[in-house]
């Protein structure tokens, strides 16, 4: 969201590099958003009974080892990529006690 | 046969030496505070006692985050709904795989960024120097006073009760109990309550004041660090320990598949014969009924000497047949219970498989309890509303560099993954272990913890078991007490009233303003609401729908102004009142309304989106000067 006040100051690298980050964190819910939906309303049968047993892997109903467990995996693999790889250090500013721009 | 029979015993209170276990686990809390309160000596009073110095490193940072997130809400209002409504709540809660992206990676770098450019302590701070208003932080503050006091009150009651389950049965605390009740009757609203929950509700209060109040935040960070790791080595042992005595996963699944949801019965017992005292039945006992059918009472029944008949009782009465033989063996003998009135599920009933698959089994709601819309606006809840919670976003503003931030990221992760899929597992297997306990849910956690360790030969494993909600409570409890007792000192004493206030008059008004939230929780809970879950995801969604959007585009959106924060603030709080409102006068209960079962909490955004924007953009532009501080190099 650009704007008036954007453009009159020149926006400083920590701020643009936090701006790019927030966009990749932001597409990356909607991801494991629709993953977790579509799968978990997908593969949900429609009932259970002696005949139609509830499929499941290791024990955990498939729906929910498909739709949420192998998701939540996927999104500590991706985590573990963000924040190794693609977040920047940053110098974040003085701490209390230190010199300061308080006002 | 179900794998019930040995676990009828184990569901008494924990026993003596978990209980030493419990109070070693208060002794080391109450260490860490004096050593918390040594540390900070001879530094700055208010930055010191609130931020702890800005000096936060890797393993206090993600655990004190961890644990603040994990709340009561996690240990006894979750179990309790898994219990009730089988593995729906795996989508339900699976929103906490992205937690550590949205509510920390979204926030932490900038706040912390900004926060230190402010030099601010509180999150009303923040936003006031952000924008240069003192009307902006004033808002801030009494809005994070009002929600966060609801949720306080959700963990004192989640606390006490904890600790009843822990204590009952010990001779020395059933007679203080009793004698609570003796010397209260009568009296107004405290006569009414239950002596055991008010005797623990006391003792809770003290211990979380106590060390709040003495070691400030870098006390609560350091507890936080000890009860995240109690938490997660808890949640594991009770995992192993759960699997295993259920006969592995896939047979706790094959169980659950042939279960159906009990239903709610009014009965009246009737002797065989006539006896010469009175017939007392507790709460929780089980009574056969006349039809082969097995009920558990939800109060105390009694029939008077020479009668055979008692008043009518409110009951729970199984309807899995597995259930009814496996429980069949410890029902009183030589009464009966008649049933009067039934009541099935709204969805559910008489349905097999229904707790293995959403949307789950409801009393009342007949779309069940998790239909598509309302998952997916749950994954959105609890990152989003996380994200808005300024308990964490204080937190954000007290970690040391960007490298503690990236590896927090990663290891909050890990905890998360840790703790709730875990408990997914442990208590839809709570429900083949033990029956029954719709009749208190919130109870099942201590009890599952009781009735494992008991079962496997460990009962001293129950303190450390029982321990991990607790932890999970008071690291809750510590970090809010300090939120607002730090937004009525530094916000409202020191901003408004006394700008030029000394160090010691700070201290002893923190001191004092700790003191009496505390008592004033108590008070507010002696007759707590049922709902604890209803309460935190209240307090959470209006605390997210003020918070949330104005602070994400106070940090990222220079255009923003003040009349735009306060109107953000405003909107997103009254939407999420009125829609509470509304449930409440729909349904009769404290229920959010949420149409086309969307969570209020989503309306309660756009809205709050809609009216920074607005207002922001009808405003003219802001300071140059504010916007350059924040935003530029």
């Amino acid at each position: 969201m650009s704007s008036p006040a954007d453009n009159a100051v020149e926006l400083g690298e920590s701020f643009r590099q936090s701006k790019r980050e927030m966009w990749v964190i932001l597409g990356a819910w909607v991801f494991f958003l629709l993953w977790t939906g579509i799968s978990c309303a997908v593969l949900t049968p429609n009932e259970v009974s002696e005949a139609n047993p509830m499929p499941t892997v290791l024990g955990i109903p498939r729906w929910a080892a498909f739709g949420i467990v192998l998701p939540w995996f996927g999104a500590l693999a991706f985590i573990f990529w963000f924040a190794s790889r693609f977040m920047k250090d940053t110098n974040l500013g003085p701490g209390d006690g230190e010199e300061g721009t308080d006002s | 046969m179900m794998v019930v029979e040995g676990f009828l015993a184990a569901t008494s209170a924990a026993s003596t030496s978990a209980l030493v276990t419990f109070v070693v686990y208060l002794l080391m809390v109450f260490a860490l505070a004096y050593f918390a309160n040594r540390a900070q000596q001879g530094r700055e009073f208010l930055s010191e006692y609130f931020l702890g110095g800005r000096s936060i490193g890797l393993w206090a940072f993600a655990l004190t985050y961890g644990a603040t997130v994990a709340s009561g809400g996690s240990f006894m209002g979750f179990p309790a709904l898994i219990y009730t409504h089988g593995w729906s709540l795996a989508w339900w809660i699976c929103g906490y795989m992205a937690c550590p992206l949205v509510a920390l990676a979204l926030f932490a770098k900038r706040i912390n960024q900004v926060g230190r450019i402010a030099q601010a302590i509180t999150v009303p701070e923040l936003l006031r120097k952000r924008f240069s208003s003192p009307a902006v932080g004033n808002t801030a503050t009494i809005i994070l006073v009002f929600f966060m006091f609801f949720y306080l009150l959700a963990q004192f009651k989640a606390g006490a009760q904890i600790m009843a389950t822990l204590l009952e049965g010990n001779p020395a605390f059933d007679g203080l109990a009793r004698g609570f009740e003796l010397a209260t009757e009568g009296w107004l609203w405290v006569g009414a309550a239950e002596g055991s929950y008010v005797v623990c509700l006391i003792l809770f209060t003290i211990s979380v004041v106590v060390y709040t109040a003495y070691g400030g935040f870098r006390a609560v960070v350091w507890t936080d660090v000890m009860q995240g790791l109690v938490m997660a080595v808890g949640v594991v042992i009770m995992l192993v320990l759960a699997i295993h005595q259920v006969g592995g996963l896939s047979r706790a699944t094959e169980q659950l598949a042939a279960m159906t949801p009990p239903e709610t019965v009014v009965v009246s017992l009737e002797l065989e014969t006539p006896m010469e005292t009175r017939f007392e039945a507790a709460k929780g006992d089980w009574i056969r009924t006349n039809d082969g059918g097995l009920v558990r009472l939800k109060s105390f029944a009694e029939i008077p000497a020479g009668e055979t008949k008692s008043e009518n009782v409110d009951a729970l009465k199984l309807t899995t047949a597995e259930e009814i033989e496996a429980m069949s063996y410890g029902a009183v003998k030589g009464v009966a219970a008649t049933v009067l009135e039934s009541q099935s599920y709204a969805y559910g009933a008489e349905q097999p498989g229904v707790y293995l698959m959403p949307p789950g089994p409801h009393p009342t709601k007949v779309g069940g309890f998790l239909p598509v819309f309302l998952a997916l606006s749950f994954f959105a809840f609890w990152n989003f509303s996380g994200a808005g919670q300024p308990s964490y976003m204080v937190r954000q503003m007290a970690f040391r560099d960007s490298v503690v931030l990236r590896r927090a990221i990663i290891f909050v992760a890990v905890f998360f993954l840790i703790i709730y899929l875990p408990l997914v597992v442990i208590f839809t297997t709570a429900r083949v272990l033990l029956p029954g306990w719709e009749i208190a849910p919130d109870r099942i956690m201590p009890e599952m913890a009781a009735a494992l360790t008991e079962n496997a030969g460990v009962p001293w494993l129950a303190g450390l078991l029982v321990a991990a909600p607790f932890a999970a409570i008071m690291s809750s409890v510590d970090s809010f007490l300090l939120l607002v007792s730090s937004g009525v000192v530094r916000d409202i004493y020191q901003q408004n009233i006394n700008l030029n206030a000394s160090e010691k008059q700070i201290k002893r008004l923190t001191h004092w303003v700790t003191i009496l939230l505390g008592v004033a929780g108590v008070i507010a809970v002696l007759n707590p609401p049922n709902f604890l879950q209803t309460l935190i995801v209240f307090a959470s969604a209006g605390l997210g729908a003020c918070f949330l959007v104005p602070m994400v585009l106070a940090l990222y959106w220079p255009r923003m102004t003040s009349r735009g924060a306060v109107a953000g603030m405003i909107t997103g709080g009254a939407t999420i009142l009125l829609f509470y409102l509304i449930g409440a006068v729909k349904y009769g209960t404290f229920q959010e309304y949420a149409p086309f079962d969307l969570h209020p909490f989503i309306y309660s955004m756009f809205t709050a989106f809609l009216a920074v924007v607005l207002v922001s953009l009808r405003d003219s532009t802001p300071d140059q000067k504010l916007v350059e501080r924040f935003f530029g190099k």
